[in-house]
This record gives structure tokens, C-alpha cells and sequence, in this order.
């Protein structure tokens, strides 16, 4: 699927800022993200801790707490702008309309109450349906995604289950009410490997069967890669490369996307020394002038310490902001040469 | 490593090592249940070499490494270090006497003396020391172990040091950098003078890439990559020729991690250090080890070269744990193998083989018979009855 898709997004996000408010002063979190999500495809958003991915699928639901606030953009969901609905409005939408699930299934699901009377929550509360009703739904469900025995398993507590059926239980209490998206805000990261391989399935099995669009949060290129249609990657708040998966992976266009690909230690590919993006992460409070990611770039010039680049479309589809697109053109040439030899 | 350091002596091996943890309940107290966290695992490294452990949560791999360090005492088997038995000075006092006895007295006593030479090399060097130096005395034998054993204990301390996982909670956020990394100075009596003690902080700091001047400052005010450097500075202050690396980068971003990895590589070189690098992510064992050791519920199911386990692994765990792991390339088609349920809780792992309730391949004798851990192709040991089956 193209980025400039003829379609009409299912939801679009419009030069969203989402500010903290600290004591050691403002947080830019969030700084300026476009993107739109169309039906039924996967957009990943990949980047390190700290780049304002997960702040930004908070944003969408308005969860941030009281220090967060949102301080311009709009994000438009099926015509409407969820940024100026009433807190009641809101409440039918999220988990209803679009449902986030979260990295780590035991905190996010109440100790205290059974995994069947959290899933029945939603239900009662969305869909208006009687207990009963709600009862069978729910282990319908827990049968959807996996779980052996759902009429036992329901009645059980949340520390009852192991990491993975905590996550499929998630799962299921997101897709409860057939939402138009889900937002997975790292959904295998506190999984283990063979476990993570089993809920990746599950969701795009689920996917094809519901038809709903995922927006897939993760630092891990490897699910990027197996999941997503787009890919946003962001950096210090930025969006700083949007391109379809195969594009981005075949010709990055920013040098972080490059860095961050040739980081990884792969199973396919020997490395003799694995490359380093020099550095750190800057300071959220002190995002530097110009490129957020100038000090660490092995390109950057001085137009790029004092001139922010813009996000703009250098092929069809791909948008990049970085001012030395040539330059790093260049460099992964002559990587490729060497690979090849 | 090299095959002329595989002919070696190896620096480090592990005997049918066991610990299991108790589980306790009631009022009493009482002893319910056992954790067997680790249930049986045998493993040589070699000097120079990284070996690499690899498995998924509670298989038993950090228990390892906490009990050749002596943080937790071994329910069972030897550790031998350069040849010499360290397992009773990673056991409390009152545990030796009963461990030498077993492992050596007792078996000793109805030895022929022309059966000595088939004991495999770590008992053979005891038998003489038993027979030869003690003349067949247990007393003398026992007290050999039992004297300056404090001594001994820290000096071989000071030769394995672990760094751990997460940097937020192995630093104490009350310490200044340089006395964390200076305390094992002080321990060990290393610097005669202050302004030595000093020298050497600024010096380990600067090997890792941070400013001696960073020796003043508290752990609040780093970073997660930078904390790494400063576990590891503490870790390599006493010069050690072992290092136990416990998921040593897997709470670090991907970028700050291979900065990790590469530091970790030059330091090894620099240092001619020994790793035993353990991990759940199989791609950063990959480039970092040497052989690698592949456990599931405290025993070793392969261990093998890099290249060859790898290139061709043998068992269907490892296999399947291979093709679980997302590519970074969409383009990259692979049939995956999907593994049905969960691991096992390790208080009452399965019979027979370990893996048989989830292994794609598992017959009947899988259920019925545990597989011993066997050489299947050359430095390649695979505890399976139909090894390679799968690849």
C-alpha cells in the first residue's frame, strides 16, 4: 500500500504536540507527528525508548496524565476530532472503537477481579448486553485467541496465567468490541521469544479475520519488519523517516533508520563488528537546535546544527527529513558494494 | 575460539551441577516443594573464549552463572577452575566435609589402584593428591580444603566477577562512581595509597570510555549505556580472568547496545578475558560467542561451535527457537516452526525428555526416557534421541 493512498484514512494525526510539564521544565514529547492509518493495514512506529512512540498512542486515546497535555494538532477519527470530544463522548470511543493493548499484561489487567469479569466490563459497557450475554461472549473470545479451556480459564485470576496467556487475554478483552483499531504499544516485548512468535501469529490471524487496522508500537526492527504495511520511525519526538516496510528496509533515506538497522546483531548476516550510532539519546529537556539527531550523525553539517529539516516526500511514498539524503545515499552504495563481494 | 585452545585444559568446568531452590509454606515453614532451576548440567570453557548461554525465562541460565560465583551454593556437583575443585569454597563451611566425601573419599575407597587411570582428568588429579600427598587420609585430605579457606575464597573471587542486567539497581544510588568501582580495591587490599587507589579508578574508567572525572559523580546522573560502562569498570578493576555477563545488554536501546557489544569485544582482547555470556537473544549470542549452550528448564539441551549450530542445529528446541525470531527483512521468507504452549513450571518439569510435551517431533520413548546430552558431530553435544531430525 502507497502512502499517498487514494483511499480515505480511518484515522489521521495532524501535527500532534504533546508537552510534560515537569518540574525540571517543559518535555517535548511529542513535537510535531503526522501520519494517517488506512482499513485493515499495519502501521509500525518504531524507535528507542524516550522517542515519544508510546506517548503518541496515549495521545490518540487522550490517556496522558495530568503533567501530560496536548498542546495543538488535531487527530481526526472517522471525521471527527477526538481532541475536541467531551470526556463522555471520548469514553465510547475508547476501547469501543479503538483499543490499545499494553506491554505488560499484569499490570495492565486488575489483579483483583477475574479475567472474565474485565472482559465483561467492556462489553456490558459498550454493547449494552445482559451478564449472561456478555458471559459467553467473553469466553468466545478467550476461545478466539487461543486459550485452552475459556469456560475454566475465565473464572481465573490474572495471576493465574503465564505472561503469554495474560497477553492473549488482553487480546481478546481489546477485540471484545470489534474495534476499527487496535493499538499495540509492545505487545511481545516482556515475552519470551518462542512465546512472542505465538502472539505475532495470533494477531494477524485476528486481523484478517476482523479487518481491523493495528498500530503496532515497538524498538524491535525484526517485528517491524514481519508485521507492518508502513513503517513511521521516530527520533527525540520527530518522525524522522515514513515509508512502506519493503521500502524502508530496501532504501533507507535518514541515517538513524541506516544506524539503527546496521545496530542489530542478525541471525542471516555474519558481522565482524557490529556498527554503533555514537552517543546517546539527548536529554528530552535539551533537544538540540536544528536536527534533533546532528550529534550523532556522521553526516551532519553545519546546516543541520542550526536548520531543522522538513518531513518531505524524496520519492514517491517515502518521506524522509534529513538534509544529506545524498550523502547517505553514498554511504549505503558502498556498504551494499561490500556486502555483495 | 581456535581449535589449539580447544585441545587446552579447560579454564572452567561445570560437573553435574545442580540447585534447586526450596519453596516454603505454613506456618512452620516447612519445606513443600522444589524449585530445579538448574538440574544437572555439565560444560567446559576454555581460556579466551566466550561461551555463550542461551534460553528463554526459568530455564536455569542466570542460576548458573549466580552459582559458579558463589551467590548462591550449588545443591549439588563440582566446579573446577583451572583444573582445581572450587566447589568447596562456593559451599558454607559446614557443607564441604560432606561434599568431599562425596564426590571423592567414598569413591576413592573402592578404587583399585590400576582403575585410576580411567577417572576422567579432574578426579585423577585428586586421587594422586588423596593417595599420594595424604597417603589415603581423609582427615589430612579434608583439612587440606579446610585451610585459609577465606583466603582462597576472595582470591578467587577476585578472578570471577559478574556484571548484571539492569544498571538502575546493580549500582547503589548512594555511592559516589569511584567508590562503587574502588569498594573491590579496598576489599582486595590492592592500592597502597590513596592516590593509587584513585589512579586505578580513573584508569578502568577511562578503558571503558567515561572520564575519570565521572569517579566524583552519583548513578543518577548516567545514562543506561553509561551505567553499563560503570558495571563493567567495577567488574574488570581486579583484573579478573573470568567474567560472567548476565543479560548485560538487554535493558539497553539498540543503538547504545552495540556500542555495549563492541566495548565488551575490545576489553576482551585487551584484558584476554574469558565470557560467559548470557542472554535470551539469540542474535546477540550469535555475534558475540564463541560456542554457545542452548537450555531449556535447567539442563543443557546443545551446546555446540557458533558456526555449527548455527549453520545446522541439531535439536528442535533450538531449532525452533531459531526460526521464532523476527528477521529485520520483509523481504526474508522463512517457514517458522511455532512452538504449542508454554514452558513448564521447573517444580515439576515433564518426564523424560524436557521438551517432549512441546517439540514437534516427540515420539513415545521421548516421554518415557530422559536423553543424555551426547556428541553427535565433532564439539557438537545434543541431548536428543532423534537429533537433526528437524534441521
Amino acid at each position: 500500500m502507497s502512502v499517498l493512498s487514494e483511499k480515505t484514512p480511518i484515522l489521521q494525526v495532524k501535527d500532534l504536540r504533546t508537552y510534560f510539564y515537569t518540574e525540571d521544565g517543559v518535555v517535548k514529547a511529542v513535537d510535531g507527528v503526522s501520519f494517517e492509518v488506512y482499513e485493515g493495514e499495519t502501521l509500525g512506529i518504531v524507535g528507542e525508548s524516550g522517542c515519544g512512540k508510546s506517548v503518541t498512542s496515549l495521545s490518540i486515546l487522550r490517556l496522558l496524565d495530568e503533567k501530560g497535555r496536548i498542546e495543538s494538532g488535531e487527530i481526526i477519527y472517522k471525521g471527527k476530532n477526538l481532541l475536541e470530544l467531551s470526556e463522555s463522548e471520548m469514553r465510547k470511543i475508547r476501547g469501543n472503537e479503538i483499543a490499545m493493548i499494553f506491554q505488560e499484561p499484569m499490570t495492565a489487567l486488575n489483579p483483583v477481579y477475574t479475567i472474565g469479569d474485565q472482559i465483561m466490563e467492556a462489553i456490558i459497557l459498550h454493547q449494552g448486553l445482559s451478564k449472561d450475554e456478555a458471559r459467553k461472549l467473553a469466553i468466545d473470545m478467550l476461545r478466539k485467541v487461543g486459550i485452552p479451556e475459556p469456560e475454566k480459564r475465565v473464572d481465573e485470576y490474572p495471576h493465574e496465567l503465564s505472561g503469554g496467556m495474560r497477553q492473549r487475554a488482553m487480546i481478546a478483552m481489546a477485540l471484545s468490541c470489534n474495534p476499527s483499531i487496535l493499538i499495540a504499544d509492545e505487545p511481545t516485548t516482556a515475552l519470551d521469544v518462542t512465546i512472542q512468535a505465538q502472539i505475532l501469529e495470533l494477531m494477524q490471524q485476528l486481523q484478517k479475520e476482523y479487518g481491523m487496522s493495528i498500530i503496532m508500537i515497538t524498538h524491535d526492527l525484526g517485528v517491524i519488519a514481519e508485521m507492518s504495511d508502513r513503517v513511521l520511525v521516530m527520533y527525540a519526538g520527530k518522525v524522522v523517516e515514513h515509508a512502506s516496510v519493503r521500502e524502508l528496509f530496501k532504501n533507507p533515506k535518514h541515517p538513524y533508520t541506516w544506524g539503527l538497522m546496521n545496530s542489530i546483531p542478525r541471525l542471516d548476516i555474519e558481522y565482524e563488528r557490529l556498527y554503533a550510532i555514537p552517543g546517546t539519546v539527548p536529554d528530552a529537556l535539551h533537544f538540540p537546535e536544528g536536527c534533533r539527531f546532528h550529534t550523532r550523525c556522521e553526516f551532519a553539517t553545519d546546516k543541520c546544527r542550526s536548520e531543522e529539516p522538513p518531513l518531505v516526500e524524496v520519492s514517491p511514498g517515502h518521506l524522509s527529513a534529513c538534509w544529506h539524503i545524498d550523502r547517505l545515499e553514498s554511504a549505503v552504495a558502498v556498504q551494499r558494494k561490500g556486502e555483495s563481494a | 575460539m581456535s581449535q589449539t585452545i580447544q585441545k587446552n585444559t579447560p579454564m572452567l568446568s561445570v560437573r553435574n551441577l545442580v540447585k534447586h531452590f526450596p519453596i516454603r509454606a505454613g506456618i512452620f515453614k516447612r519445606i513443600v516443594a522444589w524449585v530445579k532451576a538448574v538440574d544437572g548440567v555439565d560444560f567446559d570453557i576454555y581460556e579466551g573464549e566466550t561461551l555463550g548461554l542461551v534460553g528463554e525465562s526459568g530455564c536455569g541460565k542466570t542460576t548458573i552463572g549466580m552459582t559458579l560465583l558463589g551467590l548462591y551454593p550449588p545443591t549439588d556437583g563440582s566446579v573446577y577452575f583451572n583444573g582445581e575443585d572450587i566447589t568447596p569454597y562456593l559451599l558454607p563451611g559446614w557443607k564441604v566435609r560432606s561434599y568431599l566425601k562425596r564426590t571423592y573419599i567414598e569413591k576413592f575407597k573402592q578404587l583399585n589402584h590400576d582403575e585410576m587411570e580411567e577417572l576422567p582428568d579432574e578426579l585423577k588429579h585428586y586421587a594422586e593428591v588423596y593417595f599420594n600427598d595424604h597417603k589415603g587420609d581423609a582427615g589430612r585430605f579434608i583439612r587440606s580444603f579446610m585451610e585459609n579457606r577465606k583466603e582462597k575464597q576472595k582470591a578467587l573471587r577476585r578472578k570471577m566477577q559478574i556484571v548484571f542486567q539492569d544498571p538502575y539497581s546493580s549500582l547503589n544510588p548512594r555511592m559516589r562512581i569511584g567508590n562503587i568501582i574502588g569498594e573491590a580495591v579496598d576489599v582486595h587490599r590492592l592500592a597502597s595509597s590513596k592516590e593509587e587507589r584513585q589512579k586505578m579508578v580513573a584508569d578502568i574508567l577511562q578503558k571503558v570510555g567515561l572520564y575519570p572525572e565521572y569517579a566524583m559523580r552519583y548513578p543518577h546522573e548516567f545514562s543506561g549505556g553509561q551505567r553499563q560502562r560503570i558495571g563493567i569498570a567495577r567488574a574488570l578493576i581486579l583484573n579478573p580472568k573470568l567474567v560472567v555477563a548476565d543479560e548485560a545488554v538487554s535493558a539497553l536501546d539498540v543503538s547504545i547496545r552495540s556500542q555495549i557489544l563492541n566495548l565488551m569485544e575490545d576489553l576482551q582482547k585487551e584484558f584476554q578475558l574469558t565470557y560467559l555470556f548470557i542472554s535470551h537473544d539469540l542474535s546477540v549470542i550469535k555475534h558475540i560467542s564463541d560456542r554457545v549452550a542452548v537450555m531449556y528448564l535447567g539442563k543443557i539441551v546443545e551446546i555446540a561451535p557458533k558456526k555449527k549450530l548455527f549453520e545446522r542445529p541439531l535439536h528442535p528446541y533450538t531449532v525452533s527457537l531459531m526460526s521464532a525470531i523476527p528477521i529485520p527483512d520483509p523481504e526474508h521468507k522463512k517457514k517458522r516452526v511455532i512452538l504449542k504452549g508454554d514452558v513448564p513450571s521447573p517444580i515439576n518439569p515433564p518426564s523424560g525428555c524436557r521438551f517432549h510435551p512441546r517439540c514437534p517431533i516427540a515420539r513415545e520413548i521421548c516421554s518415557r526416557e530422559e536423553p543424555p546430552l551426547q556428541e553427535v558431530e565433532e564439539g557438537q553435544k545434543v541431548a536428543c534421541f532423534f537429533a537433526g531430525e528437524m534441521s
